[in-house]
């Protein structure tokens, strides 16, 4: 009983202690994340606009700096589909929508569409020897602009309208004609896309 | 409160990293894909069953697809490889399977789901079988971590 009498007051110092402890951490956690929600804040905040391509959902989206959508547009994407050439060839392509991050590399209006390889196989046409032949050139097919996010992989118009929301493309994106006005008039070139 | 912390700063770790991530908010009943800091999908929550104990952090185990009446099988080691080489696409069946033990799922197959599990629509996660890659990560956002 003595012992208890004596030892009560380090017990009394030990729960103070425990609980200074507890306040204290509990108050460097707050601190934190407040700094936490500071640090977030500032980096989820992107410079431009950017552009989301879902080639699942076939979607082309534009988003602004806070990720509110500005224009959300249907689209045709890569149909993922293999295609083999002549065999003596060995030309062997695979159609679909690269994925990842692109930027706008340039925009184009009025595109002429230079005919690779493989849409002259497709039509069983013979391929042109020079790459100066007309054979090669159309104008119209993409209408009326392009929007570059690769070499050759571009958002463009189309002719046929009944294929948006479908993967059907070699590649491209195609978007109805007041959705590429919109996007040409207001995206500018160096801005992000994602391809998902 | 810690483990709040310990999110968001994952969080902060995945934008830092400029790569794809998925960020499951439990509080907005969201799951959404990044790239980064840009926004690229949401996916709204059908269910979802999350203890308040699983790790913040996460990455992708396995890519879970159903053949047939077989048990479930990571692709990388189904017994039919020809039909991975034909199927690379996800189905209504699949399911993406965390390393914190964490299932994404959106087929009633999978009823009744054993916690921690997550149920999407079968849109949005045949969208994001096909787009995440292997170990791609995901944080699990603590409901009111803003507050």
């Amino acid at each position: 009983m003595k012992a208890v009498i004596l030892l009560r007051p380090f017990f009394y110092l030990l729960c103070l202690f425990l609980l200074v402890a507890a306040t204290s951490s509990a108050a460097d956690e707050d601190i934190r994340h407040r700094s936490l929600l500071d640090q977030l804040a500032a980096r989820q905040r992107v410079d431009t606009p950017y552009i989301v391509i879902d080639t699942r959902g076939n979607r082309v989206l534009l988003r602004d700096p806070e990720h509110r959508v500005l224009r959300d547009a249907v689209c045709a994407s890569g149909a993922a589909r293999r295609f083999e050439g002549p065999k003596p060839y060995k030309h062997n392509w695979i159609f679909s929508t690269p994925k990842g991050r692109f930027r706008v590399l340039r925009k184009v209006v009025d595109p002429i569409w230079t005919r690779p390889e493989w849409d002259f196989l497709e039509a069983g046409e013979e391929i042109p020897v020079f790459a100066e032949d007309s054979r090669r050139f159309q104008r119209g097919i993409l209408g009326s602009y392009a929007i570059y996010f690769l070499k050759d992989i571009m958002i463009h118009g189309t002719l046929y309208k009944v294929n948006l929301g479908k993967n059907i493309t070699h590649g491209c994106v195609r978007v109805d004609e007041q959705d590429l006005s919109y996007l040409y008039e207001n995206v500018e070139t160096g801005w992000p896309v994602y391809v998902f | 409160m810690a483990r709040m912390n310990d999110a968001i700063e994952a969080w902060i770790a995945h934008i830092d990293s400029d790569r794809p991530f998925l960020l499951l908010d439990i509080g907005a009943g969201e799951l959404r894909l990044y790239h980064g800091a840009a926004l690229l999908r949401r996916c709204p929550l059908v269910a979802a069953v999350v203890d308040s104990n699983r790790a913040v952090s996460q990455r992708l185990r396995g890519r879970i697809r159903r053949y047939g009446a077989e048990p479930f099988q990571p692709t990388s080691a189904g017994p039919f490889d020809w039909e991975q080489y034909l199927a690379q696409e996800g189905d209504d069946e699949c399911a993406l399977w965390f390393d914190g033990g964490l299932l994404v799922y959106a087929h009633e197959v999978w009823l009744p789901a054993a916690p921690p599990a997550v149920r999407l629509a079968l849109e949005d996660l045949r969208a994001l079988f096909d787009t995440v890659a292997d170990s791609v990560g995901l944080v699990l956002l603590p409901a009111g971590w803003k507050d």
